[in-house]
């Protein structure tokens, strides 16, 4: 696991003897900043792609038995260096009335799993009556992720009409929607029946977290854009065309993601904090070093590129608006700035840094922390192998009080500081459904079900704990043990471990109130997605975002060839007019 | 039916949690459990046996009968050792790490060998332990003891049929945990092979066998306990209606 110590030893500075420092948690693990976080160079599809590509996985078509609308059956073998995999999946027609991106939906256009070894006529069959059920189903450890998406209609049948018709897809629209599916979940971990992550962690292929949710999404794009190809084929067998390679590298898949990420942020704070401080070291190692004409040429076209994405994201919410208009102006001012600079020897990515944060938004600070990781790869892609954590925490019984209350002091101010007193303090109350327990958010003085609410409140326990500790202590004494405490107040025993296994960590929590009325719930999803590698945040209200994965990427024929790792933040391709005819 | 270790502990936690367990001990409580089920030794078929004792018991609270700086006993009050035994497990390996050695002793308590989870975490925290009791097995009385040193995975087991049909350690249910930083206590053969005839021993490399065959191939748990705890479960859910479908996670939100 990655530490800050070990990070001191690492970035030692050669020509100073000086060490990069890491910001500090109260900005870093500041909620506003949280949400405004963009993938960089270690976020896993980034990883798992450079992963695939150096490997030379090798993805075969192994079945592809769909009938004329794309419905049927289709399996990809995939051979790693270390194991072989099964890719299965179900597409079936679905009525319109039935598709719906939320969790609680049952029935899609395709479901699919992962799968370890080759799949046997028997294994089909069980997989044939479970994966299509999702949540209804049960599967075994055999499969490693299971999942669904539904098409999005408009583009899927708009590019299979284009194809059909001789013509390649308008890149303009999948600027605007940049895929033909959109996942709704992506199962991992033991759910439903499937493989535990213990099982798949120590191997190498899927062992980082995530990587193999992922490398089920990326196939599935794949799958998309052969299916697209295969329904244009059968319409019109004479006049159809295949994908023109630049578009479909430009075709990635949507996500549309709810409230369940947001638990799962506060219940892994091991997790989330190795993810930060993963790249939060990154940053510091790039900050040091000293700028050269080729790397601020580079960085100076890294922003051309991110002005232009950011130009070609749609969105509605009127708040991403703002943000991506004062973005688009800031990127500009900083590509200026970086024009008037003469690199030398001087640290000029941490003068860069400086100067957005004195000047511009928490949005164009984070997208430009994000390109400077670009340009040290040396120094940062080997960062990728401490992104994992064991999500353990450990009481200290024999911990004093007085240690105790010091610990909460100096890691908690933050929780201390907020006063819930004010009655928006409280506002808000988590709670999960009986609807496939889906995670929701309900107004305490409104809604039933703030008895049975989630223990997602880490500062309202955290002051809670604290209050009932300077009582305990007044009454007996500094010197008396956490234990003789927690058989006083047993219910507190969950808190003080969660507070003295997290003090021991570099950024720890998250520090927000999440019961407050002014806390975005976006933030935190947000958050999740950047470390997934997502682009093309679209909100769709405070607490639901569709994003974009994969768009950009190598595709499966690229395997083998030539891999430049510069696939982030794609630009619509430029095709001449009579490009893709065939 | 066949289930994962990540879904038996989700389940295990929000049951207990609906049996209102507080937090940190609702999540103890389920470890527990799953871990005897991960390791061979029927963790849910405890449960199941004395999940009626459970309901609407208070968990965490314990009450010290004797307490001195290196032992202590406890008041498991009849009731199943998961409403204690997460504490008492803290309480003797906070003594041991003041005092270099202690004991603490849960009296009237049932399903003991739910304290080997317990043991195995400490263990792993640098604290040698050691926990023993008896149980009625008519006509006979089995005597059961567990050790494991510091910084090992895995615990022995050893199970021993003594004849001693008048013994207080059977009557009073009582459980012993020992514990120290400074030495292990090593298992060896009942000293009287007369009184004591061994029936089972359950070494490290037997827990280590049943814990990869678990993520191989997952665990059975019969379907009625499964639903119930599932029910128990159900207890921490909000049911939905239309306005908290609508506003309280989805697109329509704002």
């Amino acid at each position: 696991m990655l530490t800050e110590a070990h990070e001191s030893r690492q970035t030692g500075n050669r020509d100073t003897g000086g060490v990069a420092s890491l910001r500090p948690a109260r900005e870093v693990m500041d909620l506003d900043r949280l949400g405004r976080l963009h993938a960089c160079r270690i976020s896993f599809i980034r990883t798992l792609v450079r992963k695939m590509m150096r490997e030379q996985w090798r993805i075969e078509s192994r079945r592809f038995d769909l009938d004329r609308d794309g419905y049927g059956t289709a399996i990809y073998r995939v051979t790693t260096t270390e194991d072989v995999y099964s890719f299965v999946l179900f597409s079936r027609e679905l009525d319109d009335s039935q598709r719906t991106d939320r969790v609680i939906a049952n029935a899609w256009d395709c479901a699919f799993a992962l799968v370890q070894g080759e799949v046997d006529a028997a294994g089909l069959e069980h997989l044939r009556e479970n994966v299509p059920k999702q949540e209804a189903g049960r599967c075994d450890p055999g499969v490693i992720v299971l999942s669904r998406a539904n098409r999005s209609v408009r583009n899927f049948e708009s590019v299979v009409q284009a194809l059909s018709e001789g013509r390649q897809p308008d890149p303009a629209q999948l600027a605007r929607v940049g895929y033909l599916y959109r996942t709704t979940a992506v199962y991992g971990n033991g759910k439903f029946g499937i493989a535990d992550y213990p099982k798949i962690r120590e191997r190498g292929d899927f062992g980082l977290p995530f990587s193999a949710q992922m490398f089920t999404v990326y196939l599935l794009r794949h799958f998309s854009i052969q299916q697209a190809e295969h329904i244009a084929a059968c319409r019109s067998a004479g006049s159809a065309v295949r994908m023109d390679a630049r578009i479909k590298r430009y075709v990635g898949i949507g996500n549309s993601t709810g409230l369940g990420m947001a638990p799962f942020l506060i219940s892994h704070p091991m997790l989330i904090n190795q993810w930060l401080l993963a790249r939060e070291t990154a940053l510091a190692r790039c900050l040091e070093q000293p700028a050269d004409r080729t790397r601020l040429d580079r960085l100076v076209a890294l922003i051309e590129r991110a002005l232009q994405h950011t130009r070609e994201t749609h969105v509605d919410d009127a708040r991403q608006v703002r943000e991506n208009r004062t973005l688009l102006e800031q990127l500009e001012h900083a590509r200026d700035w970086l024009g008037s600079q003469a690199p030398g020897q001087r640290r000029l990515w941490r003068e860069l840094s400086d100067h957005a944060r004195a000047h511009w938004s928490l949005e164009t600070q984070e997208l430009l922390h994000s390109l400077l990781t670009e340009l040290h790869p040396e120094r940062v892609d080997e960062l990728e192998r401490h992104m994992g954590a064991r999500e353990e925490y450990e009481l200290v019984p024999d911990m004093t009080l007085d240690e105790l209350v010091a610990c909460i002091e100096s890691h908690y101010d933050w929780a201390l500081a907020i006063d819930f007193e004010r009655p928006e303090a409280e506002y808000f109350f988590w709670y999960r459904s009986a609807e496939k327990e889906e995670p929701r958010l309900g107004v305490r003085a409104e809604d039933p079900g703030a008895d049975r609410e989630m223990p997602l409140d880490v500062g309202r326990r955290v002051r809670r704990c604290h209050d009932a500790v300077q009582l305990y202590r007044a009454r007996y004494g500094g010197g008396v043990t956490v234990i003789d405490f927690l058989i006083d107040r047993p219910g507190l025993k969950g808190i003080v471990r969660r507070i003295q296994s997290m003090s021991g960590t570099t950024y720890g929590e998250i520090r927000a109130n999440l019961l407050d009325r002014g806390m975005l719930p976006m933030h935190l999803l947000r958050c999740k997605l950047s470390f997934f590698g997502v682009t093309k945040f679209d909100p769709r209200s405070s607490r639901w975002v569709r994003i974009t994965l994969f768009q950009g990427a190598p595709l499966v024929e690229d395997i083998g060839s030539g891999f430049e790792d510069d696939w982030s933040l794609p630009a619509m391709p430029d095709l001449p007019a009579d490009d893709g005819r065939a | 039916m066949k289930v994962s270790h990540n879904e038996l502990t989700g389940l295990c936690r929000r049951a207990f949690e609906g049996l209102g367990f507080p937090p940190g001990e609702h999540e103890d409580a389920a470890d527990m459990v799953v871990w005897m089920e991960q390791h061979g030794l029927h963790g849910v078929d405890v449960l199941w046996r004395g999940l009626d004792h459970l309901v609407g018991a208070s968990a965490g609270t314990i009450e010290r009968q004797f307490e001195d700086s290196s032992v202590a006993v406890i008041d498991g009050g009849g009731s199943s050792v998961l409403l204690s035994g997460g504490l008492a497990a803290d309480l003797v390996y906070a003594k041991a790490r003041r005092k270099g050695l202690a004991v603490v002793k849960i009296q009237n308590c049932y399903n003991r060998r739910l304290m080997l989870g317990y043991l195995a975490r400490y263990a792993r925290r640098g604290m040698s332990l050691m926990s023993f009791w008896r149980d009625r097995d008519d006509p006979d009385v089995v005597e059961q003891v567990v050790s494991i040193r510091a910084y090992d995975e895995y615990p022995t087991l050893l199970l021993y049929r003594i004849d001693d049909r008048d013994d207080n350690l059977t009557r009073n249910r009582s459980v012993t945990l020992i514990a120290s930083p400074h030495f292990s206590m090593l298992q060896s053969l009942h000293p009287d092979p007369e009184e004591a005839t061994l029936l089972e021993a359950i070494v490290p490399e037997d827990f280590a066998r049943q814990s990869r065959r678990v993520w191989d191939e997952g665990m059975d748990v019969d379907d009625d306990v499964w639903h119930r705890l599932k029910t128990l479960s159900d207890r921490t859910l909000v049911e939905p209606s239309e306005a908290s479908r609508r506003r309280g996670a989805g697109e329509d939100a704002d």
